[in-house]
């Protein structure tokens, strides 16, 4: 092997231990980027879930109550107790307002203290998988396209149930 | 006979090395003041961190023979366990019962609820049982730390289930928490070497 054989040889692998440092340099630096399904989280989460059956059940006994009060009025009408068919309206109208003013605001005390609670777990597992960046998809165009590898919905939904049981 | 001898040596080496271990007093309190054992458990609410120990009866009996104090050592029961959860802010530096507040005589409505309304919100679960809360106590401290205690008591049914603390702080609103205990790691509770 003369001398000039030498030198490339020497040059060739002088090269190849900067790129292979060059790409291993990139590869440190790159940002683990993922992406969830907000609306799907959101639904699946317990929590949500047990307040959603908390709604339900305070919603049928306020049903109830306006009904029997509905049955009243109509009994009272047809006895034609205009004054008191008349009051007992008033009444109706004024519970029914209430009711859904209190059931609006107990909705968003509600959702306020869901996502509190899925930011939370959000931030904790983020930090447990080395995530850099996660995205939050609300189909409000925010977000319009990512591969499928990069969903991880499902796994953030397992960890904020599981965190949730206390477990 | 030579191989049944060497048999039960290895036998018996293996289940002592897989029984619960005895430790002294102090290092049952190391013991079960290392989060790694399970029986730490903490969430973070929106700027509210809350650490929930379980002590087990070991703890009280290790405290007892370390103090010398033979009254708690002769009330001590195996059944008694007793909770403490530890609210602190995530900044360590805001006093939990301002966090948050919007006006001035919040901390005040505060101290009152964790002293007369917590203990209504705290359910504690034993497999399929509920527990009663018993002694619970508050503890303020006032400026020295920004955080706040609650302890309380409670009798457990059986070791083999587990125990989960159910509560809500409604000063916070936080919602409701869950800390669950497994049974696997109750059953591996150390006992004290006396």
């Amino acid at each position: 092997m003369n001398r000039l054989h030498k030198n490339i040889l020497a040059l060739s692998l002088l090269i190849s231990l900067i790129s292979l440092g060059v790409t291993m340099k990139l590869l440190m630096n790159e940002k683990k980027t993922y992406f969830i399904n907000n609306g799907k989280l959101y639904e699946g989460f317990t929590l949500k879930v047990e307040y959603e059956n908390q709604l339900k059940n305070l919603r049928i006994q306020r049903k109830n109550m306006l009904d029997s009060v509905e049955l009243t009025i109509r009994q009272l009408s047809a006895q034609s107790r205009e004054e008191e068919s008349k009051v007992a309206q008033e009444y109706y109208f004024e519970k029914a307002k209430k009711f859904e003013e209190e059931e609006a605001s107990l909705l968003d005390e509600y959702n306020a203290q869901i996502w509190k609670r899925l930011n939370q777990y959000a931030i904790e597992f983020c930090k447990e998988r080395n995530i850099d960046i996660m995205f939050g998809a609300n189909g409000s165009g925010t977000l319009l396209h990512a591969s499928e590898s990069m969903d991880l919905t499902n796994d953030l939904l397992a960890y904020s149930n599981k965190k949730y049981a206390g477990k | 006979m030579q191989v049944n001898k060497f048999l039960v040596l290895g036998l018996s080496l293996l289940f002592i090395g897989c029984s619960k271990s005895n430790l002294s007093p102090k290092e049952m309190i190391t013991w079960l003041e290392d989060k790694e054992n399970g029986l730490i458990k903490q969430e973070i609410i929106d700027g509210a961190k809350y650490t929930v120990t379980l002590h087990p009866s070991q703890y009280l009996e290790a405290r007892a023979i370390i103090e010398n104090d033979s009254f708690m050592l002769a009330n001590c029961n195996d059944q008694n366990c007793s909770i403490i959860v530890k609210m602190e802010p995530t900044d360590n530096q805001t006093q939990f019962l301002k966090l948050g507040v919007v006006q001035k005589e919040e901390p005040f409505g505060r101290i009152n609820y964790y002293m007369n309304g917590f203990q209504n919100d705290i359910k504690i679960l034993n497999g399929d049982d509920t527990l009663t809360v018993e002694n619970l106590i508050y503890e303020r401290l006032y400026n020295v730390s920004p955080a706040q205690l609650i302890l309380f008591g409670f009798k457990v049914k059986n070791f083999n289930n587990s125990i989960k603390v159910i509560f809500e702080d409604r000063a916070i609103n936080t919602g409701k928490m869950q800390f669950e205990f497994s049974s696997d790691v109750l059953t591996s509770i150390p006992r004290i070497k006396i």
